[in-house]
């Protein structure tokens, strides 16, 4: 065998493993990780703060697994941007609802287009659909109805994901220091701010089973408001019969669609209302889609409430807007 | 099942422990590596198993008759066999969509032509490393470089091997074969250094790709406008560096699981940023792709002979580039490489009677040059398509008048760069085992507690490796 026709061609004596008391380096690192790890996790704790999940297209599909299980005709899927998914809280929406499973599909970063298409075709889901219809995501020409990523995900995942998530899941709830927001530079930069800046911790979290987590490194700036060029009338004819066609699938299996349009501050609101006001907008396409409309600035508690960014509602907030999204739903039953 | 996820950490541990703790011969603990590797590709898509089955049984039934074969006629007949199946498969999975687009691309252009849906086909994770290496071996026997093998269930072993079935090193059938036949006698040195190359991968590609370069490479190259030109360098600066860490990290831990269970791998980089030239880089980046492209690819189209190099060398960094992926941007990438590998061999001559070029300024320069060009070159490696590549490039020269969709976050990407290229021009002639025996025992147990905490809060940002999609 001639050597020229291998792939080894580095020197080999290099290769050879350091002989070192890789024993006692093994147990010494072994020893300061659970020191270290302890530590981290009982400061964390003491702070206040709770286990959380990073918002990933592997969560996404195993609360359709979870959804597929439901009975006919019962169950609330949530299905919109960061600002349902962290906005509306399913513990406290099951506890009002006597029980009633709460399926979170929202996903943060993306419209509720995507999702909606795949609740009609993809499941026999007819109980109630809680359907972000968000102007700022919704009417500007730019956005883009292609399929989103963690439906392709959903429909090529690989065969261990489930289990694979089901273990992260398992572990990622119980343990604090995995939570994806105490990752090195988010704690170091809020570390370095809070002695400038005085930026407070903890760090505000949703509960881990639900798979909730804010972007809390947006915590404490307000966003620049969403941009885009507004959509003319014809346009908003065709917005309506794309997102019409999935609404009435639903519909005729038995599901009542309520669109949700949550409660927005400061610039964020102050733009979209001179940009895509409401009565050029919502109050045209809306209607159209024989939905129940549920707009924040139709509901007093929902319009008292403040988000600390202009988009996204703290803690304390999505508890509030929770409670009254559950009486809303138990007075229509 | 990637590295980094806790699940294969289990898979691993159960694996481990089989190979060194049960009480058989080497067979039936070969045995349990291949049954292993099968679930390890079979958590993924079970149904795809058949893909590999087909072509182990191709590869293996061919090599033998073309090894009995005497006629050359009839050894290259067998050779195309495996040549057609392996790159047939290889281009009915990865390149149809390719094909269709082009077609209705021109097809758009040219005014006419209806249009046809692209297929939905899944790309097979791994398919274009083990059909390279599965074609290394049949063109190895058609060139009478070696034997057929004797067991099915080696060759078979070596197809699938899980530490470096889905994303490479590219191993050569004759490496793997004489670790197969024997079992070979590892020290305990060996397997502890296999765990720690499997962390310092882990490092690379958790803490450093994934959380400090990967979000700026995204938001960069993810910008539907723009970007401006702070934001290009940051960005390029940042991608240059996840790709290496991404892929370097990826091959350090499939080298060190491999040793873990007493099997020896190829390197796969070595300093490729110190890299003075484009030849030098490509005996530094990839190593085991390069390799094989120049053995199997460049020299089968005569390589250096027949005056016809040049050629061979841009057709070779042209093909090395479509393997990457089904898009023109991955042409243009091979194309550019292709130009920097040319127009090297045309100046070398020239350069080289320069006394002012020899030396330290010279090889510095030459350090800067190579950098700053292979860095260009992943715009369109990286970039969504041509369009935005075109965009990005604008963006480089300070043609688009944006804001910048960078923070000051992102500027951690310097030191990051900074540091690496320093480690990679400090470890170009050295490797990182002598660094290691030099140390002392608690720098080591140091560094590695340093990138076990890392790794462990920085868990939540881990991501897919980038060379699974290829």
């Amino acid at each position: 065998v001639r050597l020229s026709i291998s792939s080894f061609e580095f020197d080999s004596a290099g290769r050879r493993a350091p002989h070192k008391p890789w024993v006692k380096i093994g147990a010494v690192v072994l020893a300061a990780l659970v020191v270290v790890s302890a530590a981290l996790e009982l400061g964390w704790r003491e702070l206040g703060v709770r286990p959380g999940l990073a918002n990933t297209s592997s969560l996404w599909a195993l609360e359709v697994d979870r959804l597929k299980e439901a009975a006919p005709g019962s169950g609330v899927v949530l299905i919109g941007s960061s600002r349902v998914q962290s906005g509306l809280d399913p513990e406290v929406l099951e506890g009002a609802l006597g029980g009633e499973q709460v399926y979170n599909l929202s996903m943060s970063g993306y419209g509720s287009y995507g999702a909606l298409v795949f609740l009609a075709e993809q499941t026999d889901f007819s109980g109630t659909l809680i359907v972000e219809l968000w102007p700022s995501r919704m009417f500007w020409r730019e956005l883009s109805d292609e399929t989103p990523s963690f439906i392709k995900f959903y429909e090529e995942r690989p065969h261990s994901d489930g289990l694979e998530t089901r273990l992260d899941v398992w572990l990622g709830s119980r343990l604090v220091l995995l939570h994806p927001e105490l990752t090195m530079i988010p704690v170091l930069s809020r570390l370095v701010a809070s002695r400038f800046k005085d930026v407070p911790l903890p760090i505000e979290t949703l509960n881990a089973r639900r798979y909730g987590s804010l972007d809390v490194r947006a915590a404490n700036r307000e966003r620049a408001p969403a941009n885009g060029t507004p959509m003319s009338p014809g346009e908003l004819d065709e917005l309506v019969r794309r997102y019409g066609a999935p609404i009435k699938r639903l519909q005729a299996r038995g599901a009542t669609v309520i669109a949700y349009n949550p409660p927005l501050t400061g610039a964020s609101r102050a733009q979209e209302e001179a940009l895509l006001p409401r009565a050029r907008y919502w109050d045209v396409v809306v209607p159209q889609l024989g939905v129940v409309p549920v707009h924040y600035a139709d509901h007093e508690v929902l319009e008292s409430l403040d988000c600390y960014d202009g988009v996204h509602l703290g803690s304390r907030e999505v508890a509030i807007a929770s409670a009254y999204m559950a009486e809303l739903l138990r007075a229509r039953r | 099942v990637i590295f980094n996820s806790l699940i294969f950490m289990v898979f691993f541990a159960v694996v481990f422990g089989l190979r060194w703790l049960l009480p058989a011969g080497w067979a039936a603990k070969k045995g349990v590596l291949l049954v292993a590797s099968i679930l390890f590709y079979g958590a993924w898509r079970a149904e795809y198993l058949l893909l590999i089955l087909i072509s182990t049984l191709i590869d293996w039934s061919v090599s033998k008759r073309m090894y009995a074969a005497s006629d050359p006629a009839t050894r290259k007949r067998w050779l195309l066999v495996s040549l057609c199946s392996n790159l047939g498969m290889l281009t009915f999975f990865k390149y149809t969509n390719f094909f269709v687009d082009n077609i209705n691309l021109i097809g758009a252009l040219s005014g006419h032509g209806e249009v046809i849906e692209p297929f939905n086909i899944l790309l097979p994770v791994g398919i274009s490393f083990y059909t390279f290496q599965t074609l290394s071996y049949t063109i190895d026997i058609y060139r009478d470089r070696m034997k057929p093998w004797g067991s099915f269930w080696d060759f078979a072993l070596f197809v699938t091997f899980f530490p470096q079935l889905v994303a490479g090193p590219i191993v050569r059938a004759v490496d793997f074969k004489a670790q197969c036949e024997q079992e070979v006698e590892v020290s305990a040195d060996v397997r502890w250094w296999g765990a720690a190359l499997c962390l310092v991968g882990m490092f690379q590609k958790i803490v450093l790709a994934d959380m400090f370069l990967a979000p700026t490479a995204d938001r960069v190259f993810g910008a539907v406008i723009g970007p401006s030109m702070r934001d290009v360098w940051l960005g390029v600066l940042a991608f240059s560096g996840q790709i290496y860490f991404d892929f370097a990290g990826y091959s350090i831990c499939a080298i060190g699981l491999a040793m873990m269970l007493g099997f020896v791998l190829p390197d796969n980089f070595n300093a490729p940023y110190a890299a003075k030239g484009f030849s030098d880089f490509w005996r530094r980046w990839h190593i085991s792709l390069s390799s094989w492209l120049k053995d199997y690819l460049y020299i089968s189209l005569g390589g250096n002979r027949g005056g016809a190099t040049e050629r061979n060398l841009m057709l070779t960094m042209l093909l090395g580039g479509l393997w990457h992926g089904a898009s023109w941007n991955f042409v243009l990438w091979g194309f550019l490489h292709g130009t920097y590998l040319v127009v090297e061999r045309r100046l070398r001559p020239v350069l080289g009677g320069i006394p002012a070029l020899q030396g330290r300024v010279g090889g510095a320069l030459g350090w800067a040059l190579t950098l700053f060009l292979v860095c260009l070159a992943w715009i369109p490696f990286r970039a969504k398509d041509l369009g935005a590549t075109w965009r990005i490039l604008a963006g480089a020269v300070g043609a688009n008048q944006v804001p910048s969709v960078t923070v000051n976050r992102d500027l951690l990407v310097i030191p990051v760069v900074v540091g690496m290229l320093v480690v990679q021009r400090a470890c170009r002639d050295t490797r990182l085992e002598v660094w290691v025996q030099r140390a002392p025992w608690w720098v080591v147990a140091l560094v590695a507690l340093v990138m076990f905490v890392s790794i462990l809060v920085n868990t939540g940002v881990s991501r897919a490796f980038v060379y699974f999609q290829f």
